[in-house]
């Protein structure tokens, strides 16, 4: 057995989350289903929530030790942050390009069980495992926000459908993505102090963490700066969050990471 | 930018960039000068008296030079654009070449090892201190509320790099492998340089808390787990029933520590080198066939049992692994005062200015290693790199806080 009823919790998640984005897209059609998208989309939440909740007591630990464990909680704060971006800027196409984001991680997931299994190694045995995962978990799914409205803004202006470009939403999200990213990075070197009793070692994993946070304080100086061409503010947004999922999971993949100790177990 | 010749004021993004391919320059003349060789950072004092004049030059600079359109320039932020992409660089080759030492290497694929310790990282560390540093004066002085939040996060990084930099001359570590019941007050780092600690350790007791043992369906011929089939690796406890493939396993016994009987099979015994074994039963679903048997990963002592399953797969027990380990120890320092303590992973010890961290065991013996193995670190300059991390987690809090507020250029949406 893999994740416990992981399919039912995956349709329901599914299900909600179209049945909340169709909603959403017809609610000048239909009287009270901005109410019932709300209830849907919420519900979607609520189930992630609920799958995640149970893993974490099935396993006697945090579910945060597996690339898909993390990818779980990914979707969970990537639909959260969608939905409050959405109530906050009342811009539909990123409900839906972000909730057809968040059903591919779903899908992925659905497509790639896991063996769930106790064990955890006693490095991770620390009171910085949740915070330190966590914020960076949060930080990726602003972050990945900000990545589908530089893309959502590109396509405005090589297809010129809109001039109107939502940079203001895309900082908001960097910033608060690239907050949680530096705290996740410091927690991280904390961590790593009271383990191995060196905060910095260059490992594969802590240097890719690095580049993806220079690339958003390059985004963010970019932005800061007179630079009137949005097109390079864009693309400099999306590559760096390219950069971000070579740290997350490319680096599984690099040969310079064998040796890692940030290599997702299997 | 556009109009503007090279070098014709204010200076811009091109002379940035010309600027760090001057330094690369100087930095390549610099390496074949010490002919590649990586860089033994200054220890102390050394290090403080460079720290100093460091700070005393950039304070002077930003006092009598601050509006020379130079001084701008170095504070701007296409210079700091230039120091990041200049820094990324480097990481970047850093997170593609594997950098262990290979012997046989020389000249500049030495050096494209080990960049960490290269003139190239020297100078791209200098032109980003300067950068930042300067920007960092010319906002905290005269210093306004309104400033705190950019200097927290700026001074912030500013320090972590110069005392990250500027101290790892000064730290030390030192590998001290004790063996249980005798005084070792010895270490030595990887250059087997050696030293005698001002107190002595003393090894009581190791222990490991193990978590069960796994079993896994192998190939025959196969020569590793396949972890990817469904529930393969599952923990061995007592009556848990799981399908791997078409076989029904049945966890009918599990002994976490045992020896081999030839009568009884595997009994469970505390002897020094009891193994955990698992009683288990197969079924096959497509023709019923049930096969029962013992399975043991083995010790030292204890030979590992599989089962064989109709000469097409096998099943095997792995090596436990470990929840935690730690050690009792006896430290006695120079006033002869003996104290116990316990040092876990994640958990170290302070004594005399080090830090004791527990880093391995003899992993052929498992529990029943009579070896710990400590690292004793020393970083006296640990507690400004601190002051940096929390600044820069102050710094986060507040742009987390402030968020949309920011300012940008009015003319931001053109393009």
């Amino acid at each position: 057995m893999g994740w416990i009823d992981f399919p039912i919790f995956a349709l329901l998640t599914t299900i909600f989350f179209i049945g909340g984005t169709l909603f959403a897209c017809l609610k000048k059609k239909i009287s009270q289903a901005k109410k019932y998208s709300d209830i849907y989309i919420l519900l979607g939440i609520l189930t992630q929530a609920i799958f995640i909740g149970i893993l974490w007591i099935i396993l006697n630990r945090p579910p945060l030790r597996t690339a898909g464990e993390t990818r779980l909680w990914y979707s969970f704060f990537l639909s959260l942050i969608i939905y409050f971006t959405y109530k906050r800027w009342n811009y539909l196409i990123v409900l839906i390009v972000g909730n057809l984001m968040v059903l591919g991680v779903v899908l992925f997931n659905y497509l790639h069980p896991e063996n769930y299994d106790k064990t955890l190694m006693p490095a991770l045995l620390s009171y910085w495992f949740v915070p330190h995962v966590i914020v960076y978990i949060i930080g990726y799914a602003f972050l990945g926000l900000s990545a589908i409205i530089a893309l959502i803004g590109l396509f405005q202006i090589y297809f010129s459908v809109c001039k109107y470009i939502i940079l203001e939403m895309a900082d908001n999200l960097a910033y608060f993505g690239y907050s949680c990213v530096t705290l996740g990075l410091v927690f991280g070197a904390l961590w790593a102090k009271e383990v191995w009793g060196n905060y910095w070692t260059w490992d594969p994993k802590e240097t890719w963490a690095l580049l993806t946070w220079m690339s958003y304080l390059i985004y963010i100086h970019l932005r800061k700066h007179k630079l009137n061409n949005t097109k390079t503010v864009l693309w400099t947004l999306f590559l760096a969050f390219v950069v971000l999922l070579v740290a997350w999971f490319g680096i599984n993949y690099l040969p310079s990471a064998q040796n890692s100790v940030h290599v997702y177990s299997n | 930018m556009i109009n503007r010749k090279i070098f014709q004021k204010p200076w811009g993004y091109l002379e940035a960039f010309l600027l760090v391919i001057i330094l690369i320059a100087l930095a390549l003349i610099a390496e074949l000068l010490t002919d590649f060789k990586p860089i033994t950072l200054p220890n102390w004092p050394y290090n403080f008296r460079i720290a100093i004049s460091y700070i005393i030059l950039l304070v002077f600079v930003n006092l009598f030079y601050k509006n020379t359109p130079v001084i701008k320039w170095l504070s701007s932020i296409p210079t700091c654009i230039t120091a990041i992409i200049f820094f990324i660089t480097l990481s970047l080759a850093i997170g593609l070449v594997p950098h262990e030492d290979i012997p046989g290497k020389s000249g500049l694929m030495l050096s494209f090892s080990n960049l960490q310790r290269s003139w190239y990282f020297i100078a791209s560390a200098v032109y980003l201190l300067t950068s930042l540093g300067l920007v960092v004066l010319r906002r905290a002085l005269p210093l306004n509320k309104r400033n705190l939040g950019f200097l927290a996060n700026h001074f912030g990084l500013w320090l972590i790099i110069f005392a990250a930099s500027l101290g790892s001359g000064d730290r030390k570590s030192f590998q001290i492998n004790l063996e249980e019941g005798k005084p070792n007050q010895i270490g030595c780092n990887q250059e087997d340089v050696c030293i005698e600690f001002p107190f002595s350790l003393k090894l009581l007791n190791f222990h490991i808390d193990d978590f069960p043992a796994k079993v896994a369906l192998v190939k025959n011929g196969a020569d590793k787990i396949d972890t990817k089939i469904k529930n393969n690796l599952f923990l061995l406890e007592k009556n848990v029933e799981k399908e791997i493939k078409d076989y029904e396993i049945k966890v009918k016994e599990y002994l976490p520590l045992s020896v081999y009987d030839s009568v009884k099979g595997f009994v469970s015994s505390k002897d020094i080198g009891a193994a955990p074994a698992a009683l288990i039963s197969v079924r096959n679903k497509n023709n019923e066939i049930i096969i029962e048997g013992w399975i043991s990963c083995g010790s030292f002592k204890v030979k590992p049992a599989i089962i064989g399953l109709e000469d097409k797969y096998f099943l095997l027990m792995t090596n436990p692994d470990p929840k935690k380990f730690s050690s009792i120890i006896e430290i006695k320092s120079k006033n002869e005062k003996k104290i116990i303590k316990q040092i876990e992973v994640n958990r170290p010890l302070s004594i005399s200015g080090w830090k004791l961290y527990q880093m391995s065991y003899d992993l052929k013996m498992g529990r029943y290693s009579k070896i710990s193995i400590i690292d004793a670190i020393r970083d006296p300059w640990l507690p400004v790199v601190y002051l940096g991390f929390f600044l820069l987690i102050a710094g986060s809090i507040y742009l987390f806080w402030i968020g949309r507020n920011i300012r940008h250029d009015e003319n931001e949406n053109k393009f």
